[in-house]
């Protein structure tokens, strides 16, 4: 078992009722860490292979692995 | 019809004259103007009221009168003489070559053999608006495509007229998502800026300076107690997210969160400084894009700095700018050539570089007790970009999509392929009329 960040966007029929489909991804296994509701997107955790079981969840977009991003050191020239 | 390989010539139109009223005003352009051009005993046959245009008969003495007379009563007309467009028959081509016959017609009637006192030569007067050019952008000389860093003002200032421009982002705010902010440093002093961090453990001070540099290129001061003028929108709101930590790292998790944050604060642009090198256009980026211009927020993001143009490696953009919905923006250098680390255009939708901004020796506000860095990078160009957004949407009014059109109709179109700088240097707004 692999835990790791999945970010879950909500379709335009659905936006309006994100903590509705929050719940049911909670359902599905997702520890959920943030609801976005302007956005229409939620951010949780989940094992490695839970994305399918995800995306099968009524009103739900897509989902993505989160992505790490990093910037450049501060004595970097270039950032 | 307008066959592109023929040749054509252009002639004056005697005792012709297009009149042209410059107003917004429904009121003005369906009744008000037709009214006026009765009461000066003009036609209203050809009256295009959508326009704002007639066509109308008159001696050029006569036109050169009714020019004058709405300059004094400070209407927004503008006349000039009506032209014809004749496409040059092949076989018996007129002794004009093209070039020559485009150059010889206008300005006239001066060129029809009408009086000096034509109205076409009056381009000098007060609330005269020379059809065809926008007013609000006069024509100018061609524009320097050389800068360096003065006592008053970095290059990046004046490359994109921010001073010029007069407009500040006063009542516009800008949320600038990155490292965080020294919120101690002198230079923002009384100015309004809200802080939050959405990094778990730390606060929203900016522990790298990435956050504060940035910040200071979108809305630090033009004048500042020491040094030059760095900032592009000087007036603006601050609004300081803290998406990446100290040690310049962050996920998705955290920058959504400062998305959302900056939608709820009514933030009209928001300034990211940041990416990861994958082609992958991420589709929580595509949303969010989507979602902030729908609210009438703009997201700017940095094209990315893995080119390493001299080795022949011309780099992507790399996410989230590979969206469709966020504005990508490369970075260019003094000279205003292509910086030697700046992303270039990625096939597919939403990978094109959409502007270019300053981003070589970028001199900007960094954490106390340096208070100042000179770095390079699209980073850097981004927040240039972010703030002549906010110059934009205080000048025009313009959120979202329209705003984001704004920013690309108006930039200064460069030597350089598009797939580099998009539609060109970003530049901010000619200063308001009265």
């Amino acid at each position: 078992m692999r835990v790791v960040e999945w970010v879950v966007s909500v379709d335009d029929a659905h936006v309006g009722r994100v903590d509705d489909v929050a719940a049911a991804l909670e359902g599905a296994g997702l520890a959920v860490e943030s609801v976005l509701s302007a956005l229409g997107i939620i951010c949780g955790r989940a094992d490695a292979s839970c994305a399918d079981a995800l995306q099968r969840i009524e009103g739900v977009a897509s989902v993505a692995p989160g992505q790490p991003v990093r910037l450049d050191p501060p004595d970097s020239p270039v950032q | 019809m307008y066959l592109p390989n023929e040749p054509f010539s252009v002639s004056v139109n005697p005792g012709r004259f297009v009149v042209v009223f410059d107003s917004d005003d429904a009121d003005v352009l369906t009744t008000g103007a037709p009214d006026y051009l009765t009461r000066q005993g003009f036609s209203t046959e050809q009256y295009f009221p959508r326009l704002g245009i007639a066509v109308v008969e008159g001696e050029p003495g006569r036109m050169t009168a009714f020019q004058t007379e709405s300059v004094d009563q400070r209407r927004s007309v503008a006349v000039v003489p009506e032209l014809s467009y004749h496409v040059l028959d092949g076989g018996r081509r007129r002794a004009q070559p093209r070039r020559a016959a485009i150059g010889a017609c206008p300005p006239a009637p001066a060129a029809a053999g009408a009086s000096e006192s034509a109205p076409a030569a009056r381009p000098g007067v007060p609330g005269f608006a020379a059809p065809g050019a926008d007013p609000l952008r006069p024509a100018s000389a061609a524009a320097p495509t050389s800068f360096a860093d003065t006592d008053e003002l970095t290059w990046g200032l004046q490359a994109v007229r921010a001073v010029e421009s007069g407009y500040t982002g006063a009542g516009i705010r800008v949320a600038v998502l990155d490292t965080g902010f020294d919120l101690g440093h002198p230079d923002f002093a009384g100015r309004q800026v809200t802080a939050e961090s959405f990094v778990s453990g730390e606060d929203a001070q900016d522990g790298h300076g990435h956050g504060t540099h940035c910040i200071g290129t979108a809305c630090g001061p033009r004048d500042p107690d020491s040094g030059r003028g760095y900032g592009v929108a000087s007036g603006a709101e601050i609004y300081a997210g803290k998406v990446l930590g100290n040690a310049g790292s962050g996920s998705d998790a955290t920058i959504l969160a400062g998305i959302e944050w900056a939608l709820q604060n009514d933030c009209q642009v928001v300034s990211m400084s940041l990416g990861a090198d994958v082609q992958q256009v991420h589709p929580p980026y595509v949303t969010a894009g989507r979602r902030a211009l729908e609210q009438g927020s703009l997201i700017v993001a940095a094209a990315g700095n893995n080119a390493r143009r001299s080795g022949g490696n011309p780099g992507f953009v790399g996410t989230p700018a590979n969206s469709p919905y966020v504005l990508a923006v490369g970075a260019v250098d003094a000279n205003l050539g292509i910086a030697e680390f700046s992303a270039r255009t990625l096939d597919g939708r939403g990978g094109q570089v959409d502007l270019a901004g300053p981003g070589v020796d970028v001199y900007s506000s960094w954490p106390m007790p340096e208070r100042y860095n000179t770095i390079s990078g699209t980073s850097m160009a981004t927040p240039h970009v972010a703030g002549v957004a906010a110059l934009l949407a205080e000048a025009t009014g313009f959120r979202g999509r329209e705003l984001w059109a704004e920013l690309v109709q108006e930039a200064q179109r460069l030597q350089l392929p598009s797939v580099d700088v998009g539609s060109g240097l970003v530049l901010s707004p000619p200063p308001a009329q009265d």
